[in-house]
């Protein structure tokens, strides 16, 4: 189907292929539960050093060792241990948790079930967002069938383990997505994140040491388990480890999720997989990792999709979210559309949060309607990473990006505002 | 005095600060609200002061301490927002006060991201997602909405992914 050929798939069901992998039998066939089996037999320190070894990073949006979480946990003073998977999902332009869930949640579970091994927890918390409404039934229906087979729940496949996943459903939050507010949610709270120290792996929820993990780094360790660290290794590029399920939204012909090598490039999920821009326009600028990465020009096009590369171009993978955008839009009106997002969904805990993320709304909806002020700029670019050093989580401290990264790339574009033309024609004043 | 819908809620649950979530869901869902007197009723079953469990209602996007009609939620982030989702929220506006002045009781609500990006632009209403809008499908689920059927007649969200 891909014009660039099919390359490994160890998340997402194989290509045009109609493998019904929500089905206990269907995913049984291809492997399913397998690596759970293995597991039990190589005994827990195994496992975590095959997660350290196959080099798995958090595909949440910071990209911390996998392995090095579990191990923490794994090594605690305290016996009784959690471990939570963050299917909270609501950053703009994400959306591979929702496709991993609905086509393959046995794998997702089975990811839990290895970690809660490892780590030596005996229950789970898979944390979604209550939009998902097939995901939640896909994920019963699983845990159901899994259970009933012995492959969850007490003396899992007959062993001494026993493991117990609990499914919660969010009340719609963005920050709940951030682990510790995600905590606080699970804990029938304000989902308001902590200061940390302590890390969740030391206290989390309710203070036992938890291990939070996306949904997309579950799902990659029965892979990494049942053919082994260098397996793994191998399908990524350039030393990137594994397979990524990017996002691709935004002005391109063909929207989606696709799995690629980690390392993969813009150019190749855009135009190779996704057919480009549609409607005879070209590709002005993309969101390479969500809404909080900001934006890169059109010309870096060719920067591997990696979490180095990436940051080499002051900007991240986040959770891998492409947003295409092509030149028929204007770079004001996007950067403010995501501003309004971030502000919408600060929790206000922390002031320079609350204040800042309101604050540049406004200054960006003075441009855009031409009533920029000529220092307006250096206000915003002052005010951002002073947001970004002062505020208590991820979300103030990139929230910014938006606007900082269109002033970097597309200045000329934010100074015509300013004598009260809008070039792409967006604008309305 | 107790509500008895709301007593028969409470007793599927053992009466933990964890539950709150879940019982706060289970009564939107019944009442599409969570009154004064139904956070009251919450908070004596979960021995938390009432100041608490208010906090928790106002904090998350799906409790509302009123009713207000069958909420319309379009998202207003920036896949959907590409793909001409401002004019469609500005439609929706209009057709639901035309609605509204007809006496059906429907709200237009903006939301952030619904996780149907590939799908863009995206509503919700009630557990139904309706995706790849266009003006003519989006006033044809207020006018279906508004004489009392369902949302779409294609029902959820077909599997995304490619
Ligand atoms: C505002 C905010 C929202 C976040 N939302 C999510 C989310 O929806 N899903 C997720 O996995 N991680 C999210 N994260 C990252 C988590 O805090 C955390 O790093 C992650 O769940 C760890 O899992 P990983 O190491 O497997 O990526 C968010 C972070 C912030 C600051
Ligand atoms: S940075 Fe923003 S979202 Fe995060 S805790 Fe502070 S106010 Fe809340
Ligand atoms: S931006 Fe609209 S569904 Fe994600």
């Amino acid at each position: 189907m891909s014009a660039a050929g099919a390359s490994p798939r160890i998340l997402l069901p194989p290509e045009g292929e109609a493998a019904r992998l929500y089905e206990l039998d269907a995913s049984r066939r291809r492997g399913g539960y397998t690596a759970l089996q293995q597991a039990l037999a190589l005994g827990p320190a195994e496992v975590v050093a095959r997660v350290k070894a196959s080099g798995l990073r958090g595909r949440g949006g910071a990209g911390f060792p996998a392995g090095t979480k579990w191990e923490f946990v794994s090594k605690a003073p305290d016996p009784v241990r959690y471990i939570v998977c963050n299917a909270n999902e609501d950053e703009p332009g994400t959306f591979k948790d929702r496709v991993l869930m609905e086509q393959n949640p046995h794998l997702v579970l089975e990811g839990m079930a290895l970690a809660g091994y490892a780590a030596g927890a005996r229950e789970g918390y898979l944390y979604l967002r209550s939009e998902y409404v097939r995901s939640r039934e896909r994920l019963r229906r699983a845990l159901a069938d899994a259970a009933a087979a012995g492959l969850l729940g007490d003396r899992v496949l007959g062993s001494e383990f026993s493991f117990r996943i609990h499914l919660f459903i969010g009340a719609g939050a963005y920050v709940c997505g951030e682990e510790t507010a995600l905590l606080e949610s699970l804990e029938g709270r304000r989902g308001e994140p902590r200061l940390k120290p302590p890390f969740p792996t030391q206290a989390g929820l309710w203070n036992r040491p938890t291990v939070i993990n996306n949904v997309e780094t579950l799902a990659s360790v029965p892979f990494i388990v049942r053919e082994g660290p260098d397996a793994y290794q191998a399908l990524g590029r350039d030393g990137q480890a594994g397979t990524k399920i990017y996002c691709l939204s935004g002005e391109v012909a063909r929207p989606g999720a696709y799995e690629l090598p980690m390392g993969a490039t813009a150019r190749e999920l855009i135009f190779d997989h996704g057919g480009g821009i549609g409607d005879g326009r070209s590709l002005k600028a993309f969101a390479p990792g969500g809404a909080a990465s900001g934006f890169l020009p059109a010309g870096k096009v060719d920067v591997p999709l990696s979490y180095e590369a990436l940051a080499n171009e002051g900007s991240m993978l986040g959770p891998g979210a492409v947003i295409a955008v092509s030149d028929r839009a204007c770079m004001v009106d996007v950067a403010l559309n995501l501003l309004r997002f971030f502000a919408r969904e600060s929790c206000g805990k922390c002031t320079p949060c609350r204040v800042g993320t309101e604050k540049l709304v406004t200054l960006v909806e003075g441009v855009q309607q031409g009533r920029g002020e000529p220092g307006v700029f250096s206000l915003i670019q002052e005010l951002g990473p002073q947001m970004g050093l002062a505020s208590i989580c991820g979300l103030g401290q990139t929230g910014y990006n938006p606007v900082t990264t269109g002033l970097r790339w597309f200045r000329e574009e934010f100074d015509a505002h300013l004598v009260g033309r809008c070039p792409a024609g967006v604008c309305v004043r | 005095m107790p509500d008895s819908a709301l007593a028969r809620i409470l007793a599927d649950f053992r009466g933990e600060r964890a539950e709150l979530l879940p019982i706060l869901h289970r009564v939107q869902e019944a009442f599409g609200c969570i009154s004064e007197a139904h956070q009251q009723e919450v908070a004596r079953a979960l021995r938390l002061p009432l100041y608490e469990v208010n906090g928790v209602v106002s904090f998350y996007t799906h409790f509302s301490k009123t009713r207000h009609g069958l909420p319309l939620r379009i998202c207003q982030d920036l896949a959907c927002h590409l793909r001409g989702a401002s004019a469609l929220i500005r439609d929706l506006g209009a057709w639901v006060r035309q609605a509204q002045g007809r006496g059906a009781e429907l709200t237009a609500e903006p939301v952030s991201c619904l996780g149907q990006c590939d799908r863009a632009p995206a509503m919700m209403v009630g557990g139904e997602i309706i995706t790849e809008l266009t003006p003519q499908t989006l006033q044809a689920v207020v006018e279906r909405l508004a004489s009392g059927r369902p949302a779409s007649t294609n029902g959820a969200t077909e599997v995304g992914g490619r």
